[in-house]
């Protein structure tokens, strides 16, 4: 067996029991398996995130650095001809 | 957050793109700046339209700067409606909006607004979903003229 750490969490009951469920099915051998491919999935996530996608993340998880306003961004497009904001 | 403005994206693109020929765009001008320093709202369908549009008109870079720099305003808070598991429990919400006689894109809005209750007006130029909402909605230039009373 690979180098495992013993991890205590926290889970809903509600989870415990989809995961067990999952277990009685034999998709999983059991919990620490199941946990163990879930963190897999959560890993490679985020390692593929794009930085608007970890950046929402941060920001959903109140953890964003909070600075300036972006309605000082001003693109000067509406000289170029016919620009619709309504397409 | 408490009693906010939420603005549409076609108020924020009308400003960001810098369309002076559009005959919305003095009030516009006006409405964003007696706005300046209060705390705004927009959904975040509101902002991916916005960094669509900019995109297209000015560049990817561009767009992916605006995104951040809304995630990280000081002024702004984005709106994230309750995320769905399952495009059955999609489905079934965003039809209570469509049913209310909205296309569906007016409906995602809708769905943001009436999930923030600290939202107190909806700002845009479209007046698709006034009267379909559980927010007051007004154009800039009626906004305006409720200032000067």
């Amino acid at each position: 067996m690979a180098d495992t750490v013993l991890l205590q969490v926290r889970v809903s009951s509600t989870l415990v029991k989809r995961i067990d469920e999952l277990c009685q099915e034999g998709i999983f051998r059991n919990r620490s398996e199941a946990i163990s491919d879930a963190i897999r999935m959560l890993l490679s996530r985020y390692s593929r995130a794009s930085p608007e996608a970890r950046a929402t993340a941060l920001y959903l998880g109140g953890r964003l650095g909070r600075a300036g306003n972006p309605e000082e961004i001003v693109f000067q497009v509406g000289a170029r001809g016919q620009v619709s904001v309504e397409d | 957050m408490g009693g906010v403005i939420a603005l549409g994206s076609d108020v924020l693109a009308i400003h960001h793109l810098s369309l002076r020929s559009d005959p919305r765009w003095r009030e516009n001008e006006e409405a964003l700046a007696r706005l300046r320093g209060t705390p705004k709202a927009l959904s975040i369908y509101a902002l991916l339209d916005l960094v669509g549009l900019v995109s297209r008109h000015v560049g990817e870079r561009s767009s992916r700067d605006l995104y951040l720099g809304y995630l990280r305003s000081e002024e702004h808070t984005i709106l994230f409606p309750p995320h769905h598991d399952s495009w059955e429990e999609h489905i079934d919400t965003v039809m209570r909006f469509l049913a209310r006689g909205m296309n569906y894109r007016d409906a995602l809005e809708a769905m943001a607004l009436e999930a923030t209750p600290e939202v107190e007006l909806y700002l845009s130029w479209k007046t698709s979903l006034s009267g379909r909402v559980a927010v007051k909605t007004q154009t800039p230039s009626e906004y305006l003229a409720g200032l000067k009373g």
